[in-house]
């Protein structure tokens, strides 16, 4: 998750940015994080700090929204993620990268992470937490349409995380990823059952 | 140790292969039998009735380094390369395979999920193997032969240039998976089955650059000859 080194965070709530702040830093560690106070100069702290992300909470973000900040600061790479406290900005929320809300839990905002960095120039060889968990229900013999179902991911996403990981371990066919899978312990055989004989 | 220079027919044919060790796969695949003392390989050629630049053709592209060029060559023999080729299946698939897994199975003998499913993906990727080898003989080689004979068919071997797969990356793929990944027992036996994993991917490479860098070109032009 190299795209998530510095986080930009509008939230004015003391409370809810130090939960934000300590479970960013579990995700990842070295974590940088900056606090916009005030939301007017917002676009100018973005200019200036070049965060990877912005954390922003739509209640207090004085109605901006992630296309006007992208366009007027030329950052159309800066990934938008609402911070929803309350469920009546949900509307609003759709048009962010992603939205995390106070309810989710730490596994839960950790893969809505993990899901935004892929497109990234990121040249880590190790799986992260999703792509092994996609790796499992591929050996398993799920097909994209059901991995997705299961991970309330899009298709599209699956497809993504799959590439990634083929490119990772340069490996190219269900039955290497199962070789794979059940030397790394992520499945045993009896999970995988009779999914792939003379396949 | 491997000299890499291009032989003409005038060259010992023992040097070849002292020089070039992997040359005596292509040796047997052309029939030719041990034993040719001092003779070149025009000689040595010329005695075991195979035709010598075709056989310096296929010698030449496997010494060749890189990727290999188009070597469409009119005067080249294209019975000659696919009796070569039909040689190589059936040493791949009767010979070197059932090696390779008998090895395997002895290399990994306590029966855990690893061997399991590595045995597993070794049979699948014999069966890959086998479909392929299949589709050329039963419609590649046919088709060289009637192109030969004047007699036409449906066929156009640029349908088998799209469906051309590289099945020697898959092996690869199960050599690199057992480097990385697999913790079990790894003594003399698992060292040698892996370095035999490692040359027939190597023979299966140059066996596929015979097909598209020498009888593709070929069989190109017979088509364009009989069009």
């Amino acid at each position: 998750m190299k795209r998530f080194l510095k986080c930009m965070i509008v939230e004015s709530s003391d409370l809810l940015y130090a939960g934000l702040v300590a479970m960013l830093g579990q995700i990842r560690a070295g974590i940088q994080v900056v606090r916009v106070q005030d939301i007017s100069r917002l676009k100018e702290q973005v200019k200036q700090e070049h965060p990877d992300v912005l954390f922003l909470n739509p209640l207090c973000g004085g109605g901006e929204t992630p296309s006007k900040i992208k366009a007027t600061t030329d950052r159309p790479d800066l990934l938008c993620v609402a911070f929803l406290s309350d469920l009546s900005s949900l509307s609003v929320a759709a048009e962010y990268d992603a939205q995390i809300g106070i309810y989710d839990s730490f596994e839960q905002i950790r893969d809505k992470m993990e899901d935004l960095s892929p497109k990234g120039e990121e040249e880590e060889k190790a799986l992260s937490q999703r792509e092994k968990e996609i790796v499992t229900y591929v050996v398993k013999g799920l097909t994209n349409k059901q991995i997705a179902d299961k991970l309330f991911l899009s298709q599209h996403t699956v497809v993504t995380h799959r590439r990634n990981i083929a490119s990772k371990l340069n490996i190219h066919s269900s039955a290497g990823l199962t070789v794979y899978a059940i030397a790394s312990k992520l499945v045993r055989l009896e999970d995988i059952g009779g999914g792939m004989k003379g396949a | 140790m491997t000299a890499k220079k291009t032989y003409s027919g005038k060259d010992s044919m023992a040097a070849l292969v002292s020089e070039n060790i992997n040359m005596l796969f292509v040796l047997s695949r052309f029939g030719i039998p041990m034993g040719f003392g001092e003779s070149t390989i025009d000689e040595v050629c010329g005695q075991n009735g195979v035709d010598t630049p075709t056989f310096l053709a296929v010698v030449n592209l496997n010494l060749q380094d890189g990727p290999a060029k188009n070597l469409s060559d009119p005067s080249l023999k294209p019975e000659a390369i696919t009796e070569y080729l039909h040689n190589a299946h059936e040493y791949f698939l009767q010979y070197r395979f059932p090696i390779i897994k008998e090895r395997l199975k002895e290399a990994m003998n306590e029966k855990t999920d690893v061997s399991v499913v590595v045995l597993r993906f070794f049979d699948e990727y014999i069966a890959e193997v086998k479909k392929h080898m299949s589709y050329e003989e039963k419609n590649v080689f046919p088709h060289v032969r009637n192109l030969l004979q004047g007699k036409s068919d449906n066929y156009q071997i640029s349908v088998f240039s799209k469906r051309h797969d590289q099945i020697e990356s898959r092996l690869n793929e199960l050599r690199d998976i057992l480097i990385k990944y697999y913790k079990g027992a790894t003594g003399h036996a698992f060292n040698a089955v892996l370095f035999d994993i490692f040359t027939c991917a190597e023979d299966l490479r140059e066996h596929n650059e015979v097909e598209d860098a020498l009888l593709v070109p070929l069989i190109e032009q017979l088509e364009k000859q009989a069009r």
